[in-house]
């Protein structure tokens, strides 16, 4: 974009920009001084810069959290005059949108019920608005397991049924899964995206009202320069403590945090992936991801694909924006601590690649950086793992010095780093304060509790995480790739032993480290104890936090359990319906379509008719039938289930020939298990 | 009882009737396509009279062909275009015929889109800047 016709908010930017990383080095910096001048003068120069330069890094980034925090305030106390969705309280606008929006709904391997009853929820809350005709719902599947493709199938048929909506939700599962989620996306927008101006990306677990996807709609609308905008992300819906304990933080300092962003990003936005409106001609001009050449570990397709898009967006000059204060946008945090690791590995992987990106032509000075905020939420890991490694040889090697001696300037800069650390706390009980939100986290009482006992977990969690990503960073660095597989949604409940298992190794080594601390510095164990707690007790931590708690329990209650949004209590109903539901049976449905002329006619009419099958993928496709005629439906693989569900003409032979079968055949191995 | 239950022959009564077997699979087959119990009784007395005199020995072959009268049978009952009729005659075939594919989407309007660019940032000396700063 010409620079002398840059909107308002540009200048506006700049300013901010620069008072915030001004006072974010300034801090770091005067911390960075208070450490170094107080370290012992007998320890040598390179021991000095071995300490200050990783703290440095750490304390940079500590503090733009905080300061992020602080602008977060800042914003919800004055208001802002840049802001892409009116406030909430604003009557709903009435859309006069030429095309329909499409909503899209990638899926994989997923759930059907949850996922289907999230769908209906959505379409029920756009039902109310009095709008719903101006969006279009797409369910796009990379499912590769033929159960599961045939259940999405009859549950959308019964769906659409059940709705009345055949022509407004769709569905489309792909044969070829290339580049995942982005590439699932990117297939729409080759087939439909010439029919939706804009395109709603959510996710298996998102929820949305009908009143947030019409204010982004409207804004979309009204604002031909935005290419994007990101909804900020509240989890809802699982019962166990550690998933609790997330909903919680993320109803008290979610906001404060979503303005900060808000605050400073302005019309930079990140993308977080799902819960988002996106202009379709723009991403389908700039947002085809392609494939990392570069021959290193992290070269492959872009796994993270969110962060990159939204900085492709802002290279091509379109504004992406962050509505931070937009309610009614769901999703599902992972279960257990457990989960949440493996959520991570996939994207630690996802978030090293952007270290390739960074380096590209055009990319926005501010995306440069996201970027390296995503690499530096793993890699910071293992930057404090080797500055507390480095802290522990000097306690081993001088014992005889301390460390950290209790100086006004140490005791100051303990001072800031706690501050850092938990001040922010304060802001969403002020904020939940102003809001007389108080009684809907169950009084002042219990929000008070779920403060502490929630401070307590996450600082005994932090070092747990630590170990975690600085092992996927020697991993991955390493040339291991991670399985990038469905994500757990429910569930909970560690045993002992799969807990011991699993980070059996985390105590050992806590266990050791403080052992060798105590016999030869015991001050410097002091120190370092809320790490090592967090190392020695992470077994029991994550028995604990695995736990499912009842809803009605006051500990970590939010608004969203207190007094739930009518999504929310429509999701739940409309789940327990569809669990129920007989075409989301846990039966072997491939024998179902063999077997049954109704559901083979029903799968039929879903697949290509192809008649131009060479003959020498008939004859392998028929030795396959004889398999199954002979030893019935387990003989095949799913992969070559999935082959023969695709070929119409084999799976009529093979329904006829199943029903020519021999009596007790027929019986034993077809008909029993119908 | 189960469907696999009901569906077990007596040995006394399969020798009586050759054709009690695969009556009872022609039934069953009926019986999946949520026919009304009257017609599916209807549908069998019909195909009785297009059975060859001789039972075929082969089991699958007695199927085969008790299947291929209930189709004639369903084509005279309710008409070779009906639905029904169409499924029975599947069974036969192994082609489900005059069936188009159902729309799971709306027309698919193709577009072509390219790859965006993702060239790193080149440190060196462009060659009109290099031969520039040579000067």
């Amino acid at each position: 974009m010409d620079k002398l016709t840059q909107p308002a908010w540009r200048s506006a930017a700049i300013g901010r920009r620069s008072f915030f990383f001004t006072a974010i080095a300034c801090l770091t910096a005067l911390a960075s001084y208070w450490l170094g001048a107080n370290l012992p003068s007998k320890l040598p120069w390179f021991w000095h810069a071995l300490v200050i330069a990783p703290f440095s890094i750490l304390f940079f980034w500590l503090t733009l959290g905080f300061m992020t925090a602080v602008t977060g305030l800042w914003v919800m106390m004055r208001g802002d005059a840049y802001r892409i969705i009116p406030p909430p309280a604003t009557p709903l606008p009435r859309l006069n949108a030429k095309q329909t929006t499409a909503i899209l709904l990638p899926i994989y391997n997923e759930e059907i019920a949850y996922v289907y009853a999230g769908l209906k929820s959505i379409y029920q809350s756009l039902e109310q608005t009095g709008q719903l005709n101006y969006f279009e719902f797409y369910i796009l599947s990379d499912s590769d397991d033929a159960s599961n493709w045939l259940r999405e199938e009859s549950a959308w048929s019964a769906l659409c049924r059940d709705l009345g909506a055949t022509e407004r939700i769709h569905y489309r599962r792909r044969k070829h899964r290339t580049k995942k989620k982005s590439g699932n996306v990117m297939d729409f927008c080759r087939r439909w995206g010439k029919r939706h101006e804009y395109m709603i990306v959510l996710d298996a677990d998102s929820l949305m009202t009908g009143e947030a996807l019409v204010r982004m709609v409207d804004a979309m609308e009204r604002n031909p320069q935005v290419g994007l905008i990101q909804t900020p992300l509240y989890t809802i819906g699982l019962d166990t403590l550690y998933a609790r304990g997330q909903q919680f933080v993320n109803r008290l300092y979610g906001p404060v945090f979503f303005a900060g962003l808000h605050y400073w990003w302005l019309g930079d936005s990140q993308y977080w992936g799902h819960n988002v409106i996106l202009r379709t001609r723009a991403f389908m001009e700039h947002c085809h991801l392609p494939k990392l050449s570069d021959r290193g570990v992290l070269s492959g397709e872009i796994l993270s694909h969110d962060f990159v898009e939204a900085a492709l967006l802002n290279r091509a000059g379109w504004e992406t924006w962050l509505a931070h204060d937009l309610e009614g946008s769901f999703e599902r945090p992972p279960p257990t601590l457990t989960d949440a690791l493996k959520r991570d590995r996939r994207w630690c992987q996802g978030n090293l690649q952007h270290w390739l990106v960074i380096w590209s032509q055009g990319i926005s000075h501010l995306h440069r950086f996201l970027l390296l905020g995503g690499i530096m939420s793993y890699v910071g890991s293992l930057i404090w793992l080797a500055w507390l490694l480095i802290l522990t040889a000097i306690a081993l090697l001088y014992p005889e010095l301390t460390l950290i001696p209790l100086t006004q300037d140490n005791s100051a800069l303990l001072g800031l780093t706690i501050t850092l650390l938990f001040f922010y706390k304060t802001f969403g009980l002020i904020q939940a304060l102003r809001k007389k939100t108080i009684r809907l986290f169950s009084g002042a009482f219990a929000l008070a509790r779920s403060v502490l006992v929630e401070t307590l977990l996450s600082m005994l969690t932090a070092p747990v995480r630590m170990m975690y990503y600085s092992k996927f960073v020697v991993q991955i660095l390493r040339g291991k790739r991670a399985n990038w597989g469905t994500q757990q949604r429910t569930g909970g409940g560690l045993s002992w032993q799969d807990a011991s298992r699993e980070y059996g190794w985390i105590t050992a080594l806590g266990a050791a480290w403080a052992s060798a601390l105590i016999m030869t510095n015991p001050m410097a164990f002091l120190w370092m104890s809320p790490v090592l707690a967090g190392l020695v007790l992470s077994i029991p931590l994550a028995v604990l936090t695995s736990a499912q708690t009842s809803l009605q329990s006051t500990l970590f209650r939010t608004p969203d359990e207190t007094a739930p949004d009518a999504i929310l209590q429509a999701f739940e109903q409309n789940y327990t319906e569809l669990q129920q539901h007989p075409s989301l049976s846990t039966r072997d449905l491939f024998i179902r379509v063999v077997v049954d002329p109704l559901a083979l006619r029903q799968h039929l009419t879903y697949i290509p008719h192809r008649s131009n099958v060479p003959e020498s993928t008939h004859q392998h496709r028929k030795q396959w039938l004889e398999l199954l005629l002979k030893r019935g439906p387990s003989a095949i693989s799913n992969q070559e289930r999935l082959i023969i569900l695709e070929d119409a003409g084999m799976l009529c032979q093979l329904h006829t020939e199943v029903w020519q079968l021999p009596e007790e055949k027929f019986n034993r191995m077809w008909m029993a298990k119908l | 009882m189960s469907l696999s239950n009901k569906l077990a022959i007596p040995q006394a009564l399969s020798a009586k009737d050759p054709w009690a077997l695969a009556r009872r699979r022609a039934r069953t087959y009926l019986s999946l396509q949520a026919l009304p119990e009257a017609t599916c009784e209807q549908i069998l007395q019909q195909a009785l009279h297009y059975l060859p005199s001789k039972p075929p020995k082969a089991e699958s072959e007695q199927i085969q062909a008790f299947l291929q009268s209930a189709q004639q049978a369903t084509q005279i009952l309710l008409g070779s275009s009906t639905y029904n009729a169409q499924l029975v005659n599947s069974a036969k075939t192994g082609r489900f015929v005059n069936w188009t594919a159902r729309k799971t989407g709306p027309r698919v309007e193709r577009s072509s889109i390219k790859v965006a660019p993702l060239q790193a940032i080149s440190l060196r000396l462009k060659p009109v800047q290099a031969a520039a700063s040579r000067h």
